[in-house]
């Protein structure tokens, strides 16, 4: 423990890690300061609901017919009457025909594709017997607040936790290297073991910076809206989307989630792939000496799976596309449709939970080898 | 009792030492060779930083890579360039030390208070290393080295940038340190070890020329050195160790077999030893 801390200090001394870190979340106070249109509607709505509840019915039409009129009320009341069983009879077939068709280079993806949609055609019967459909949420702003908060808020959490993560872990790793002390730490008891008690130092610090991150976002922009109605509401509204090339298709998760749920585990999976992001670090941290050629490869490593996935579906390469989705950085890009179908960014159900857990295996697995090996390099 | 078995090293096609066997019992050690010979190398070795291509390092007849942490405990390192934190106080770099060595924190504080007093550094124990001058980090790099009690301590190049009253402090702490330990003094400066060592190790060719006591190494040299006046052309089979300045003037010490005209016969020093091996007109 006591080296532990020792470890910790070098890093949380850093000054330029809470000048990123204030610059992270200047830059997010910055992105909810420039995204306030629909406040007063979204906080509007959430009274609402924390009154009449999330589920649109009688009561609830009675109910909003009851309260203050506004120009808000007016919209929301327009918006509700307008609500229909959405999943009742919803077909997949077409979208399910688009994906096959569009994989269609590849007859194993097709054939995966076709079954993923045949299992997502029992979440819909399931969601048009709980009738998610008819969750409020946030009305006829759900889309845009929820790929603002997603999509574009989160997104930046995530990347900024990342980025983070991954500096902060270069920087630990290759800390010896830099002030020239290898020669001194690796020749005491703890030795060569020492890297690897800073990599637990890096990941435990990295997932502390990235829920900092997460919370203080996270509090300023709840400050701002009032999400306090809107909890329980199912992310599975017929108000809430997605867009996948081009097409438009209800919100599907793969079980049930109230918003509240679906943010908790979106960060928690984001915590996950800054957690594999450190790893990947740590990789090219402990095979590669000298750390700033150690951040090159990492960014290497980081930036040539976004640019192959991309040949890939170009390509038609369709196999090779899904086997590099699973990079940490892929994972990344796809955060605001996690825990859905994802459109052309999955095969299977749950692939960005199996995609980050595959991940994180296989960078264990590496850096174990390479920590091994470093036990028996020499240190010239 | 360390020993190093038959050991060689190889970068490739390069090779760094040829088969090195030696024996150290407690005493003090001088590794005595010209820059490149391969002293820093054999040091690396016997800290673990290196893996020789052959051969083996014992401690107490077991391999050190297999003792692992029990070897690294008992030993005490200090690099030819000895890094440092230098937003850190020689106490607080000596506790980061004494956490990676395993030292319980009550007795690393005592530890550390004595070192510091040991190596002259204890009116400034809590001043930035950033503010220390060569010498000051120097004996930092000494008191942790010594931090751990080591029965092993390996010195490589300890009195680079020393001014010459903190070299002769250093040989003098050396020396007290000495008492039942083994004490391997890696330099190309002879007057480092010329007075504290009892055996000089010497590398010539990436191989071991000798290990002998300083005085068995000048004895070598015993009516074969002798001191002309500078300006005196040398004869062929006459070879310049050093000049120098004498009471008349300037001296040339040179080596030859037979007393040359003009030459006075002086006693051989281990400088001269060093210079009559290393020279380069050897095959």
């Amino acid at each position: 423990m006591r080296l532990a801390a020792y470890e910790g200090r070098k890093l949380l001394t850093l000054p330029v890690l809470w000048v990123f870190l204030a610059l992270c979340l200047a830059f997010n106070g910055l992105l909810i300061g420039t995204n306030l249109d629909g406040r007063d509607f979204l906080n509007e709505t959430s009274s609402a609901a924390r009154v009449l509840g999330q589920r649109v019915d009688e009561g609830f039409s009675a109910g909003l017919a009851q309260r203050p009129a506004t120009e808000n009320r007016a919209v929301l009341q327009e918006a509700v009457q307008g609500m229909t069983n959405l999943y009742q009879d919803y077909d997949l077939t077409p979208l399910s025909d688009f994906y096959q068709d569009y994989v269609k280079n590849s007859p194993l993806a097709a054939r995966a594709m076709a079954q993923k949609y045949d299992r997502l055609a029992q979440r819909v019967d399931h969601l048009a017997q709980t009738g998610a459909d008819m969750d409020l949420y946030a009305g006829p702003v759900t889309y845009k607040s929820h790929q603002f908060l997603f999509r574009t808020l989160l997104r930046a959490v995530m990347g900024e936790g990342a980025i983070l993560g991954m500096l902060a872990t270069l920087y630990l790793l290759g800390y010896e290297n830099l002030h020239r002390t290898e020669s001194m730490a690796y020749t005491t008891r703890t030795g060569r073991r020492l890297l690897g008690r800073k990599l637990g130092v890096a990941v435990v610090l990295s997932l502390a910076l990235y829920l900092l991150l997460a919370l203080v976002t996270l509090g300023v922009y709840f400050a701002l809206w009032d999400y306090s109605g809107l909890w329980r509401a199912s992310v599975s509204s017929q108000f809430n989307y997605l867009v996948d090339l081009l097409i438009q298709r209800p919100f599907l998760t793969w079980t049930d989630f109230t918003l509240a749920g679906y943010l908790a585990a979106v960060l928690a999976l984001g915590g996950g792939v800054t957690g594999a992001c450190c790893l990947l670090a740590a990789l090219c941290g402990s095979l590669i000496r000298n750390t700033y050629l150690a951040a090159l490869a990492l960014m290497l490593l980081c930036l040539l799976p976004l640019a192959g996935a991309a040949a890939c579906a170009q390509g038609g390469l369709w196999m090779a596309f899904y086997l590099i989705s699973i990079h940490p950085a892929c994972l990344w890009l796809s955060c605001n449709a996690w825990f859905t179908e994802l459109g052309l960014n999955a095969l299977v159900p749950w692939q960005e939970t199996l995609g980050l857990t595959l991940a994180l295996l296989l960078l264990a697995a590496a850096l174990w080898l390479a920590l091994r090996h470093f036990q028996r390099k020499d240190m010239v | 009792m360390l020993s190093v078995e038959h050991v060689t090293k190889r970068y490739g096609t390069f090779t760094a030492l040829e088969d090195i066997s030696l024996t150290f019992t407690p005493g003090v050690y001088g590794l005595l060779a010209p820059n490149g010979a391969g002293k820093t190398t054999l040091i690396k070795m016997l800290t673990t930083l290196l893996f020789p291509t052959q051969g083996q390092i014992l401690w107490k007849g077991e391999d050190i890579h297999a003792l692992g942490e029990t070897y690294r405990g008992l030993l005490g390192y200090l690099p030819q360039q000895f890094g440092y934190y230098p937003g850190y106080t020689p106490r607080q770099f000596l506790r980061y030390a004494a956490a990676l060595q395993g030292i319980p924190q009550k007795e690393a504080a005592g530890r550390i208070d004595r070192l510091l007093e040991l190596v002259g550094l204890a009116q400034v124990a809590d001043k930035k290393l950033r503010q220390f001058s060569g010498g000051m980090r120097q004996r930092t790099g000494i008191a942790l080295a010594m931090l751990n009690d080591p029965k092993l301590l390996i010195l490589d190049e300890p009195t680079a940038g020393l001014d010459p009253r903190e070299r002769v402090r250093f040989r003098n702490l050396i020396h007290s340190l000495a008492a039942q330990r083994i004490v391997i003094l890696s330099t190309h400066i002879v007057s480092d070890v010329e007075t504290i060592a009892g055996q000089i190790i010497l590398l010539r060719d990436h191989r071991l020329y000798c290990c002998d006591s300083p005085s068995s190494l000048c004895a070598r040299l015993a009516g074969k050195v002798f001191a002309l006046p500078a300006g005196v052309p040398l004869a062929p089979d006459q070879y310049l160790l050093s000049e120098g300045q004498g009471e008349a003037g300037a001296v040339l010490r040179v080596l030859c077999a037979r007393p040359p005209a003009q030459g006075v016969p002086v006693t051989p020093t281990l400088e001269d030893a060093f210079l009559a091996i290393y020279r380069e007109d050897l095959p």
